[in-house]
Formats: structure tokens, C-alpha cells, sequence
């Protein structure tokens, strides 16, 4: 029975032992949280667990870090819809030049910017064509549902102390929350947490096809928040940064599934003219997630034959 | 803003702490200060223009307050006052809770022309309101004294409480900020505190969270569910109710705690209950205690007067003949829990949920005059804690039958799932929600009520170091598991786990269920 419980201690003791074991008792309780929230800082930068440690997406991303020697004749950088949708292997064998795609996400770019396409063009020989492939309500970085960890994972494998410093005073919640997210996303150390097993994704010349099965229902439409996002800053930022003597620039907008509302996006200009409209396609063959523009196997081949299209005209006029 | 965010738990949690620590060092004037300011600050986190209903609530009271603590109690001039005071309460709330959903209902009805908008209602009216209320009706009958604004203004909104409760009584709590003590952060009420807050975050986060899915999905499918995804998707939202408000309790609690505060019990294992009154002693305890208080003894005491004048006799034995018994139990409770209906909200749905709990506890108070209780609680025997097992699986189900409506969209939708969890063998030409979709629901069933009915409470646990004002009167019986906590390390270590886990899974705060009362 609790009324013949006797107290431990008085409640609401105030003694100094009673104080003294609460206080040891707060420094074990608390302890266990901090060092997993420090563990991802110290996991990321370490050598030695960065493998470990290395999330879903993030084994993807990576590739473009890791992309030293490969001396492109054309190089692909955009959001997602370039990473699934563009299978760079097929185009390199059909135009006989050299592609690679740079995997970045919605996500990734707005932490990362374009600091893969900076860090390739570093390490490698200027390619002749750089094409920036945007899904067409990705071309401004501006909007508040973002998510940062895709970025911020990458910023702590890869990025200088100095560009850490930078991103802290820019996003200092961002930063302090990554550890959180680090658990949530998922990584060979953490698997046991996720329902579903870890399977290693093939990154092949920087593209990787889409893990999602369920296809877009032939009666989608497109929700306003996707069908406001208008501004065209970072990608006009890309096109000026990156013109050169030796490099010609092509902007793409990633095929679109034919959803209510996709004639509206269809119906813009983008770029003065000097980028075609998106292409509308049969909406079963994209995946059913809130991006709206990643493709199913089915159409890859599709979606890579209008770039390829698009680079010959741009390279070998038409030919 | 949400206790379960990293919001609160970095930022307003530690700011208030250090803050209370420094006002602590001056005067006690200065710290009810600081916990005043500081819980308008929580609440105008949310919506910062609800802070004007809330001040102009509080503002208003006190002035109401202040006049009737002038005029003697009891007298004429005090009860127009207080009459006045409770129909400009009840007309706010009416307002923001009543007038929109009831004029949806009207047109709904008649179909008429105009479409009434909605207004989004301020978090937590019911409760201030209610605490208000029930401060000037004490005022007026002479039980409560008169208090300085800074006290007034943290005894209304005092975070702890302020969003979903408890409901506090001002007898319990100015006498603890009224106190001659030192006021600075002791490390064993932190201790006590923050463990009671963490456990309680882990239902929430962990337990609760976890349980909402699949109640959301087949409580959203309109009755296009078989037999089993129906009770699935029943008994899931009976788990996540249960862990989410007794998460909120727990966190509450261990928040008032952490500052030497000790606030009344909320809940008490609800669904160990043995009968329907059992349970509302159990369940949201102190709503029960108000509404007993306030609106129940009103009602039974006008009856009893009104008998008294018809030359009615008014005893226990009068009580147990069925005219007496109708009118001195069936129609009070009845009305009682009626009110508690549309407390909860204004659709149709929650006046059957009222209804419903007024019946079975009518029924219950019969059963009592018919057999009163003689099971042993001490030392009970085999038969007795097999009909006690009976009888609470009777009383969960009761309560979750009730519970149908409670959930429901709307009453259609709860009857249409009851036919559902009725009809084993009806087949439905489209269910929308089948078993497969729904995430290992028996497994995380079956462990939700081991705990439930299996563990200790959190202030059984916590017993030795008195958690709260009183204990609940169930939490005397004998338990399963004698677990009992101690600033230990392997109690630290544990919480500390279960605080990290927490915090993982905190990235997409919900609201607690009750933040819509």
C-alpha cells in the first residue's frame, strides 16, 4: 500500500545531501542526451565513422564530392529531377561524349549552393556544356517547408570550418537540430530504428533510379504551393556565375506529369524564351511523393532523350 | 506552445529556469512576477494576438474580483456581481467555442442561405474561463480571499496548467506562491520534476505519437472498414487518448514540480477502473472535482430544496425508490454530464459521448443502491480479482464505445463504425482501410496495454518522493509491479535514454488531444 511508503527522502528536501544527489542524479540523466547530440558533429568530421555514419541520401549526394578525375565533356547539375530522371550512362553512349550528372536535392542545394559545381570545375577539366536541370518549381531556393539535413550533412563531410562557421551564424536553429535529424534519417549505424532495410543505392555517373514504387494517380493536380513558387533567382545566378569562354550553358526544365493545373506551369516563359517549356507526361509514370517530378523507371528513357535532344542542338546544332 | 518541442525544451524551459533562479535571489514578489510574464510569453508564443482575449479575460475577472470581495459575502449586491461575471465568462467562451459551430449546425438543418464562417478558437478559454469562474464563486460564498493582481495573473496562467490543465484550484496553489520560503531552484524537486516531465514526454513522443496513424486513418474512412481494422483503429485511438493525456499530465506536473510547486492529480490509471465512476475519478480528475463542485451538488441541492418544499422526503432510503432515485441521481447526473458533453466541443457527437457517460453512470449508481460494494481492496482473493478483472474490461469497453463518438467527425461517422465493430460478418463492398496498410497495429496494441494495465502509474512510481498534493484514492491499491523511482544512476541512465529517444522523434511536434477543449 503507498500510504505505509516511507519517503526516501522529505519531499521538497532541501538539505545539502538531498541537493547533492539530485544534482548527481541531473549530470547522469543529462549526460546521455548530450553525447548523442554531439556524436553526429564529432561522427560526421571523423575519418573514421563518416562511412558509418553516411545516410540514405547521402551515399547518393556524396558522389558529387567524390567526383575528381572524371574530365566531362558535359555535366549535368540540378535538383532531384536530374538525378532521378537523366541516366547520364545512356547519354554519354548515344552522343558519344562523356556525361555526368552532380546529385544535389531541393534540400541539399539550399545549405550547399552551388558549391559541388565550384568543387568539380576545381578538380576537373572545364566541360563544354554545363546543363542546369531544374524540375520548374525548383528555380528559387526561397521556400519555407525545407528541409536541411540532405545539405547539412553534406557541409559537415565536406565543407570547411570556415563554411560551417558561415552556415551557424546563417541558420543557427538549422544547426543545432542537426543531431536530430541525424538519427531520423537513417544510416547503416542507425537501420535498427527504420522499419525497412538499408539497401546501398548503385550511384552510377550520378544517377540513381527512383526508390519509390507507387505511381502518381492519372487524376493528380498540382497543389498551389507548387504551383506559386515562380522566382527564378538561383538559377539566373548559375547561368551568369558559370558562363565561359570555353563552357557553353543550357537551362533544362524536367518533364512534368500532366496533373490539373501542369497546362498553367506548361504555359510560362522561362528564361526569356532561351528555356523550353517543361514537357507534360502521363502522370502514372511519376513517383507519388511531394516533389511531383521524379520519374519511375518507365520514363527515364523518355526524359533522357529530350536532353539528348537538347545538347545536340546545342553542341553539334542539330546533328 | 507545445511542451513537446524543441522550442519549449531549449529555449522557454531553461530562460525560465535561470530567470526563476535570479527573481528567487531577490523576493517572492519577484518571482511571481517573473513566472507570470513568463507564462503570457508561452501562451503569446502561439497566436500573440489571443493574448488580448487572455489579459482581457484575466483583467476583467479581477475586476469583477475586486468588487465582489468589497461588497460582504454573500449578499445581494455580491451575487448580481458574481451572475454578471459568469454570464460575461460564459459568453467568451460561448463566443469563440459555440456560436459558429452552432450556426454551421443550424444551416446544416435548415439549409439556410447564409454560411456561417468559423473562428479559431484560443487555446486553453475553457480552462482559464473555468478557473475564473470558480475563483469569484468562492469569492462570493466567503471560502476564498482576495488577491493582488501579480498573484491573480499567475495563479490564471501559470504555463503549467494554462493550455489543457489541471484545472487548479486556487485553495491548492496561492497558499504555495503565498508561502514564507525560500524561492530558488532546489536540485531534488528538479530531479523529481524533470523525470516526471521526461516520462511524460515519452508517452507522448513515443508512446502516443506512435498510436496515431492508424487511429487517424480508420477513424477517417467514414465506416469503410471491416470488423477488425474497425477495432484496430478504435482500440488505437483508446491507447494514443490514454498516452497523450497522461502524457500531458505527467509533463505538467513534473513542470510545476520543477519549481517546488506541487500541483492536484489529473489522471490515475483511467483504464484500471473498476466501474464507470471509478473512472472519472481517474480520468481528467480535476474536470471531475469542477464539475461536481460546481455544477453538480448546485443542481442535486435545487432539487433537494425543491422536494424539500413539495414535502418529498430527501434521504438515502427515498433516494432508493425509483421516483426518488430519478430525481435525485438520474436527472442531475444526466444534465451533469450533458454539460460535460458539450464541453468538449459543439458537435453533436460529443452531446451522445455526454449522454452516453450519463447513462452508464446512472446505471452504475443504481447497481450500487442494489448491491453496494463489498469486495475487499486489502487483501482481495482469488474471486475478487477475478471479478474485478471482469468488471474493468466491462468498463473499458464502455468507455471506448463512448469514446466512437468522442473521435468521430461527426455522429453519422461513429455510428457507422460501431456497426462495423458489431457486425463480424458484413461485408463491405469497398473498405478504404484494410489491415495490411495499417503499421504492426497488434503488436504495439498488445504493448500499449501491458503498460497500461500491467505498470505503475507515474506518480506510483514516484510515490516516495510525494509528487503531487494528494494521491488519487486508486493509486492505494496494490500493484502489479512494485517499481519505484530513486535519483539512482541506473534511473538516470534509464530516463536519460528515454529522453534522447524523445527528442529523436520530436522533429514533427503534434498537439496534445486536449488542446482542442
Amino acid at each position: 500500500m503507498l500510504s505505509t511508503v516511507e519517503p526516501a527522502i522529505a519531499p521538497h528536501a532541501t538539505s545539502r545531501s538531498a541537493e547533492r544527489i539530485g544534482l548527481r542524479y541531473l549530470g547522469i540523466l543529462l549526460i546521455i542526451p548530450f553525447l548523442a547530440f554531439i556524436f553526429p558533429y564529432v561522427a560526421e568530421r571523423s575519418q573514421f565513422l563518416q562511412d558509418a555514419t553516411l545516410s540514405r541520401l547521402g551515399q547518393v549526394l556524396d558522389y558529387s564530392y567524390r567526383a575528381t578525375n572524371q574530365n566531362a565533356d558535359v555535366v549535368v547539375f540540378g535538383d532531384s529531377a536530374a538525378l532521378y530522371n537523366i541516366d547520364p550512362a545512356r547519354l554519354s553512349a548515344s552522343l558519344g561524349l562523356k556525361v555526368i550528372n552532380l546529385p544535389n536535392t531541393r534540400d541539399s542545394l539550399v545549405v550547399a549552393g552551388d558549391e559541388t559545381l565550384r568543387r568539380y570545375l576545381r578538380n576537373n577539366r572545364p566541360p563544354r556544356l554545363i546543363v542546369f536541370y531544374f524540375v520548374p518549381w525548383d528555380l528559387n531556393l526561397d521556400d519555407p517547408q525545407l528541409r536541411f539535413y540532405d545539405g547539412e550533412e553534406m557541409l559537415f563531410r565536406h565543407g570547411t570550418w570556415q563554411q560551417i562557421f558561415i552556415y551557424a551564424c546563417k541558420r543557427p536553429q538549422e544547426l543545432l537540430l542537426f543531431p536530430f535529424r541525424f538519427y531520423a534519417a537513417g544510416s547503416k549505424l542507425t537501420d535498427f530504428m527504420h522499419a525497412d532495410r538499408y539497401v546501398p543505392p548503385m550511384v552510377v555517373l550520378g544517377h540513381v533510379p527512383y526508390p519509390g514504387a507507387r505511381p502518381l494517380p492519372s487524376d493528380c493536380v498540382l497543389p498551389s504551393s507548387i504551383l506559386q513558387m515562380r522566382d527564378r533567382d538561383f538559377v539566373e545566378h548559375l547561368l551568369t556565375t558559370f558562363s565561359a569562354s570555353k563552357t557553353e550553358t543550357l537551362v533544362i526544365m524536367s518533364p512534368i506529369p500532366g496533373c490539373l493545373h501542369a497546362s498553367e506551369v506548361q504555359g510560362r516563359r522561362y528564361f526569356n524564351g532561351k528555356a523550353a517549356p517543361p514537357v507534360l507526361l502521363a502522370p502514372e509514370g511519376f513517383g507519388d511523393d511531394e516533389a511531383y517530378s521524379h520519374e519511375l523507371a518507365s520514363l527515364v528513357a523518355t526524359s533522357t532523350e529530350i536532353l539528348e535532344q537538347a545538347i545536340r542542338a546545342k553542341l553539334l546544332g542539330g546533328s | 506552445m507545445l511542451f513537446n518541442s524543441y522550442a519549449f525544451i531549449f529555449g522557454f524551459l531553461p530562460i525560465l529556469l535561470i530567470g526563476y533562479s535570479i527573481a528567487g535571489s531577490f523576493h517572492r514578489k519577484a518571482v511571481v512576477i517573473w513566472l507570470g510574464l513568463a507564462s503570457l510569453a508561452f501562451y503569446a508564443y502561439w497566436h500573440p494576438a489571443f493574448l488580448l482575449i487572455l489579459g482581457g479575460s484575466i483583467l476583467g475577472n479581477f475586476l469583477f474580483a475586486r468588487l465582489i470581495s468589497r461588497a460582504a459575502a454573500n449578499t445581494t449586491v455580491a451575487k448580481v456581481l458574481l451572475w454578471l461575471a459568469i454570464v460575461a465568462n460564459l459568453s467568451l467562451l460561448g463566443w469563440f467555442k459555440y456560436l459558429f459551430p452552432f450556426l454551421g449546425f443550424i444551416d446544416g438543418v435548415f439549409h439556410t442561405a447564409h454560411h456561417p464562417g468559423s473562428v479559431l478558437l484560443p487555446l486553453g478559454i475553457s480552462f482559464f474561463t473555468f478557473t475564473q469562474i470558480a475563483y469569484l464563486v468562492d469569492l462570493q460564498q466567503g471560502v476564498a480571499s482576495d488577491q493582488d493582481f501579480s498573484s491573480y495573473l499567475l495563479f490564471v496562467t501559470f504555463f503549467p496548467h494554462l493550455i489543457a490543465g489541471p484545472i487548479l484550484h486556487h485553495k491548492d496553489i496561492m497558499p504555495q506562491f503565498q508561502e514564507d520560503r525560500t524561492y530558488r531552484l532546489g536540485f531534488n524537486d528538479l530531479a523529481v520534476g524533470f523525470s516526471w516531465f521526461v516520462m511524460g514526454l515519452f508517452k507522448k513522443v513515443v508512446l502516443a505519437d506512435r498510436f496515431a496513424p492508424t487511429a487517424d486513418l480508420v477513424f477517417a474512412a467514414h465506416g469503410a472498414t471491416t470488423c477488425g481494422t474497425a477495432w484496430i483503429g478504435v482500440l488505437s485511438y483508446a491507447l494514443q487518448l490514454y498516452f497523450d493525456f497522461s502524457g500531458y499530465c505527467d509533463m505538467a506536473c513534473g513542470l510545476a514540480r520543477m519549481l517546488s510547486i506541487d500541483f492536484p492529480l489529473n489522471f490515475s490509471s483511467p483504464y484500471k477502473a473498476s466501474n464507470i465512476i471509478d473512472f472519472w475519478q481517474r480520468w481528467h480528475m480535476t474536470l471531475t472535482q469542477y464539475i461536481g463542485a460546481y455544477l453538480y451538488s448546485p443542481i442535486q441541492f435545487m432539487i433537494v430544496a425543491r422536494r424539500r418544499r413539495l414535502g418529498k422526503k430527501v434521504t438515502r432510503r427515498a433516494q432508493a425508490t425509483p421516483e426518488g432515485f430519478f430525481h435525485m441521481v438520474a436527472v442531475p447526473t444526466t444534465f451533469t454530464m450533458f454539460i460535460v458533453g458539450i464541453w468538449h466541443g459543439a458537435g453533436l457527437q460529443f452531446l451522445v459521448f455526454g449522454l452516453l457517460h450519463g447513462i452508464y453512470l446512472t446505471v452504475a449508481h443504481g447497481w450500487r443502491l442494489l448491491r453496494p460494494e463489498h469486495i475487499s481492496k486489502a487483501s482481495p482473493n482469488y474471486r475478487d480479482r477475478l471479478v474485478r478483472g471482469v468488471s474493468v474490461l466491462l468498463t473499458f469497453l464502455c468507455v471506448v464505445l463512448a469514446q466512437v463518438f468522442f473521435r468521430a467527425p461527426s455522429t453519422r461517422d461513429g455510428i457507422l463504425l460501431l456497426q462495423r465493430m458489431t457486425h463480424l460478418y458484413l461485408r463491405i463492398s469497398a473498405p478504404t482501410v484494410a489491415i495490411e496498410q495499417l503499421r504492426s497495429p497488434l503488436i504495439l496494441l498488445t504493448l500499449g496495454f501491458i503498460i497500461v494495465w500491467c505498470f505503475p502509474n507515474t506518480q506510483q512510481i514516484l510515490a516516495r518522493y510525494k509528487p503531487a498534493l494528494r494521491l488519487a484514492p486508486a493509486d492505494e491499491y496494490p500493484r502489479l509491479l512494485p517499481i519505484y523511482w530513486a535519483p539512482s544512476v541506473a534511473w538516470g541512465m534509464l530516463l536519460g535514454s528515454a529522453f534522447t529517444l524523445a527528442l529523436i522523434r520530436l522533429q514533427n511536434p503534434s498537439t496534445f488531444l486536449y488542446f482542442q477543449f
